[in-house]
């Protein structure tokens, strides 16, 4: 899993999208304009929003264990979730490649769930139920437990058209299935789409930043991070990724008895999971030839593997847990000229709003 | 409508913060009034032959769900594509009847409604600050400054904050209008049958989305590129801010009144409308006073709340 593999090619549009910029010599940027102008500043100019994405279907399969053994990493599944990123930055990386980038920064990588249908389903659930508590339908009735999936849309549409004779008015739509605010539709059981996004960018000056491989670097870095890196006198040669998928017995989410004590045995698993995580994101930096990784987030998802969105807690204790731990960074290296470099002045302020956040480095008047 | 003279100041509706209003005053811009474009749009495409069965099927009254072929909804890009244009025009028209420069802070909101009669009705709106500059209290050295009006005359749009705005003249660029495209598309949910039980990729999907996605980008290049060609003096030579959105155009789980056991997940097609918006940005005259030669000096600050 160290070195990513080719993979299947963009499509025919995204090189027409990408001839036609060139053509009008016309840059697309996801970039705020501080981003923007510190990335000028940098000594680079933005070449255009890329991006890759890659729908991907995950099927688990909950492994048979005998009682009492600890839990297992389950490989198919790794390698499942890794190249469904993988395949997503590829497209990316093949897109900036095209445009002829040094480099893509300010890179998204996003899990889209929305394509489960027991979680859209869940929403409008949800929204009934709160429908019916509020014109006078006690929970008992609304509540349908673990057999939701399949029986609340007669017992709803049954209540709906019920109250609706009653109130004497004509027929009209349920406020459930009105059309929702945000994005909802059902791709199929499992099916994730992973997203990735980024500004490709490009040096003015001519000198290559492309990365050992002799592909464009990706950095999840802000624009304000990149400009702060580059001025420190290090710069990204890639966005390296590490996961496993890990399943927990369910005897090892209970503790033996009432007391307080710790789940040793859980503790121990999901050390392995972090640690085997972060290994492979070692040794993806090493690949590259990088000598530290920073910006790096370790993230455990359960993403939607749930049978049943009801009793959540109660399900794990009958079926087990099923976890991802997931850590990426950008590994960077330092320039030749390092020792010259003068790292940006800090100033320390303090911030009233959370606003403050996307204003890390402001531009000073 | 109220047309008012472009003696400045008189007090005028804005949707500006403080600092906004600050930062944009000391360029000598000042708020000549809050903007509105709308544009209300029925999507109903029962009469076109039935292959797209969108709206009309899925509130009772059109034909039943017939598994659609995964693809672009032409007739829906069509229609969403020319009603936020009409939206964004109709702003910039009352920009101009107000005498402004142009529109910065633009929202651009879509609300679906559901009218009686089952009309599945979207309304686009754009909403921005028309901003001027002002001979009379605006600093000395830029009252010689060239209008930013477009060449023809109307006034530029931009979804920039007001300190976005000055940074981006400061650094040498002006804002030449909002730009968006867009691509709705289908998807055959039986296409999934084939995956059952493997971890893989689905490529119809993939495909599809991937298609949509660039399909808005470069709508949204197509446009530009063709109200100002190569040469022409208002030809963007860049976007910024551009981000791709989906919204889904229907909801997936009910299909219709007849609500037995076959609105169940699967047996409708999601519609998925991608977006694609950002600002067009031309760089100015070199020799524009606005334009601040000394480099950009940033600020480097470290918040004590995280």
């Amino acid at each position: 899993m160290s070195a990513r593999q080719p993979t299947a090619a963009i499509p025919k549009l995204a090189h027409d999208r990408i001839a036609e910029m060139k053509e009008h010599k016309l840059f697309t940027c996801d970039l705020s304009i501080n981003e923007f102008l510190l990335l000028k500043q940098a000594g680079f100019d933005p070449l255009g929003l890329v991006m890759g994405t890659s729908i991907y279907q995950i099927v688990p399969n909950v492994p048979n264990i005998p009682r009492g053994q600890p839990g297992v990493e389950m490989v198919d599944m790794t390698r499942a979730l890794y190249h469904a990123r993988e395949l997503a930055m590829n497209r990316m990386e093949e897109e900036a490649d095209e445009l002829g980038a040094d480099g893509i920064v300010g890179v998204r990588l996003v899990v889209n769930l929305d394509g489960d249908p027991q979680r859209v389903a869940w929403k409008l659930y949800r929204q009934w139920q709160a429908w019916a508590h509020s014109v006078g339908y006690p929970r008992r009735v609304t509540n349908l437990g673990s057999g939701w999936f399949y029986q609340w849309q007669q017992l709803a549409w049954t209540q709906w058209n019920g109250w609706l004779q009653q109130m004497g008015r004509a027929w009209e739509p349920p406020p459930w299935s009105l059309p929702p605010k945000e994005a909802t539709y059902a791709l199929g059981q499992n099916v994730a789409e992973f997203l990735a996004i980024g500004t490709a960018v490009k040096h003015r000056g001519g000198e290559s930043f492309k990365n050992k491989a002799g592909k464009p670097f990706q950095s999840d870095l802000s624009g304000q991070e990149f400009w702060q890196l580059v001025k420190a006198g290090y710069r990204p040669v890639g966005f390296v990724m590490g996961n496993c998928v890990y399943y927990v017995p369910p005897w090892l989410l209970q503790a033996p008895g009432s007391q307080n004590t710790e789940l040793s045995a859980y503790t121990h698993a999901l050390y392995d999971a972090r640690e085997l995580a972060i290994e492979r994101l070692q040794h993806e930096a090493e690949a590259l030839g990088a000598t530290g990784i920073v910006d790096v987030t370790v993230s455990e998802h359960s993403h939607a593997w749930r049978q049943n969105y009801v009793n959540i807690g109660n399900q794990a204790l009958v079926s087990g847990e099923m976890l991802e731990l997931f850590v990426i960074g950008t590994a960077v290296v330092p320039m030749p000229d390092n020792e010259r470099a003068e790292p940006p002045k800090t100033k320390l302020i303090h911030a009233i709003t959370n606003t403050m956040n996307e204003a890390t480095i402001g531009v000073e008047e | 409508m109220n047309v008012r003279s472009a003696n400045r100041p008189v007090p005028s509706l804005s949707d500006l913060s403080v600092t906004e209003f600050l930062t944009l005053s000391r360029m000598g811009f000042l708020p000549h009034g809050l903007v509105v474009g709308a544009s209300v749009y029925e999507a109903d495409t029962r009469g076109s032959g039935g292959s797209i069965d969108l709206f009309g099927a899925l509130f009772g009254g059109g034909p039943l769900v017939r598994p659609a072929q995964t693809g672009e909804v032409t007739a829906l890009s069509e229609a969403v594509r020319a009603a936020r244009t009409l939206a964004i025009e109709r702003m910039r028209k009352q920009a101009a009847e107000y005498g402004a420069d142009g529109v910065v802070g633009v929202r651009l909101q879509v609300e679906h409604h559901l009218w009686r009669g089952n009309h599945q009705v979207a309304k686009f709106i754009a909403i921005g600050t028309a901003v001027g500059f002002d001979h009379d209290h605006g600093p000395e050295e830029l009252r010689g400054a060239p209008s930013l009006r477009l060449q023809n005359g109307a006034p530029f749009t931009s979804d920039l904050s007001g300190q976005d705005f000055v940074a981006l003249l400061r650094a040498g660029f002006r804002p030449v209008t909002v730009a968006s495209g867009t691509c709705v598309y289908q998807l055959n949910l039986q296409e999934m049958m084939r995956y059952r039980g493997y971890n893989c990729e689905v490529a119809e999907y993939t495909r599809a989305f991937f298609d949509a996605r660039e399909t808005a980008m470069q709508r949204l290049q197509y446009d530009l590129f063709s109200w100002w060609p190569v040469g022409h003096p208002d030809a963007p030579t860049g976007i910024v801010g551009m981000t791709v959105t989906e919204s889904a155009h229907r909801p997936t789980m009910m299909g219709g009144r007849s609500i037995g056991g076959a609105a169940v997940a699967g047996s409708t097609s999601p519609v998925v409308e991608f977006t694609a918006v950002g600002t067009a940005i031309v760089p100015l005259h070199p020799n524009d006073p606005r334009r601040d030669n000394a480099p950009v000096k940033p600020l480097v600050v470290v918040p004590l709340d995280r």
